[in-house]
């Protein structure tokens, strides 16, 4: 293993109990080429400021845990290293858009609320029972929802969307897209329940199309195109919803 | 249980964090300047109606030195608007299949530019016989 250099890490603070308002510590972390920003983070947590509070698991891009900003981008801390920075210094932050709940720790409340407003799981059309056997579905209709079926709720494209920052009701890109991964599932027929969601004023429509999510996410979902393309679905599903009260409004 | 205290930051100056952003909003800015441009042929249509006299001082604006610098921003404004928007395009169509074969996001992007090109082309053809 090659000799530690030494890089400066500046890490945002935050203690409700304490603080009024975040600030900015610089730590000194002796480093080695292999060293993620999330290793450097635990490195000050065990050997400099015990107090420092950051969530991580798994450490290999998998649970989505260790989202942060570095150096204003939206980023997995345990695929992002050290070395890529030095000498200059790592500024890291908690992501973009959350309320801050202690230092590099952000409050997912809001996320998970709208998650759960979209049912992101498999709505049958029939009840099954396990005599019925597999579902059927061809590789092609797998394609339909493949890309997006990867997503791991890491929240990197909540805090790459403005919008989602400007307008707090916004459903926001990772919500959004994996309500399209259902829709699209040939297995799935709750299609309509979440259009209502989709369809409504914080859903598909509050996409300007930016796009920066689809950019951020470490998982190569598209969720700018997820959004997108549920647009036309969305304005048909409006026009069917009028002719369908224009009908039952009829004396 | 009492709920957490937490600290919410402004977005003010949000378009300052990152290149993207300022890209967004001059992409949207160009728009602005596309809809004063409608506004200004539907003034030379206008003018058509109105007859001879109302459409020759409608054609000396439009030949100033105000009028042609306006035309040059609002070429400039078109060009990027469809450069921008032509990038993103293959987000909003659905994932296309021509038999087995899947029509990938490029050939989108790539089809989509063919035809801006071509239509310019038309377009400028179209003018240049009509000026002669």
């Amino acid at each position: 293993m090659s000799d530690p250099r030494i890089i400066v890490m500046e890490c945002l603070r935050y203690h409700p109990e304490r603080d009024t308002e975040p600030y900015h510590q610089r730590f000194e972390v002796p480093f080695t080429p292999e060293m993620s920003v999330l290793e450097g983070l635990q490195y000050i947590k065990d050997h400099l400021d015990g107090s420092l509070t950051f969530r991580w698991s798994c450490r290999m891009a998998v649970c989505g845990n260790c989202g942060c900003m570095v150096n204003g981008e939206p980023v997995l801390s345990c695929q992002t290293f050290l070395r890529d920075y030095h000498p200059e210094c790592v500024r890291v932050e908690p992501l973009d858009h959350f309320p801050i709940q202690r230092d590099l720790a952000v409050d997912p409340a809001d996320f998970l609320d709208k998650l759960q407003q979209v049912a992101p799981y498999l709505i049958p059309a029939q009840d099954r029972i396990p005599e019925d056997g597999p579902y059927r579905q061809t590789p092609e209709q797998m394609q339909d929802y493949l890309d997006t079926s990867a997503c791991i709720n890491c929240l990197l494209c909540y805090a790459a969307c403005p919008q989602y920052g400007l307008k707090a009701d916004f459903l926001g890109p990772a919500v959004l897209a994996l309500a399209h991964r259902y829709n699209a599932d040939s297995r799935d027929a709750g299609r309509a329940r979440r259009m209502e969601v989709m369809n409504g004023d914080a859903g598909v429509w509050g996409c300007t199309l930016v796009g920066r999510c689809s950019e951020v996410c470490p998982k190569g979902v598209d969720p700018a195109g997820a959004i997108n393309r549920n647009k036309p679905a969305a304005a048909l599903d409006t026009l069917r919803r009028l002719l369908q009260s224009g009908r039952t409004c009829t004396p | 249980m009492t709920a957490l205290r937490t600290h919410t930051r402004s977005m003010k100056g949000w378009w300052r964090r990152h290149p993207a952003y300022r890209q967004y909003l001059l992409r949207e800015a160009t728009s602005v300047v596309i809809g004063l441009y409608a506004l200004c042929l539907l003034w030379g249509m206008t003018a058509l109606l109105l007859g001879p006299g109302a459409h020759d001082v409608w054609r000396a604006c439009v030949q100033s030195l105000p009028g042609r610098a306006f035309h040059l921003l609002a070429l400039a404004a078109f060009s990027w608007h469809a450069w921008t928007w032509f990038r993103l395009l293959p987000l909003t169509v659905a994932p296309l299949r021509l038999g087995r074969y899947r029509i990938t996001q490029t050939l989108v992007h790539r089809a989509a530019l063919g035809a801006w090109a071509l239509a310019s082309a038309a377009l400028l053809v179209a003018a240049a016989g009509g000026l002669r």
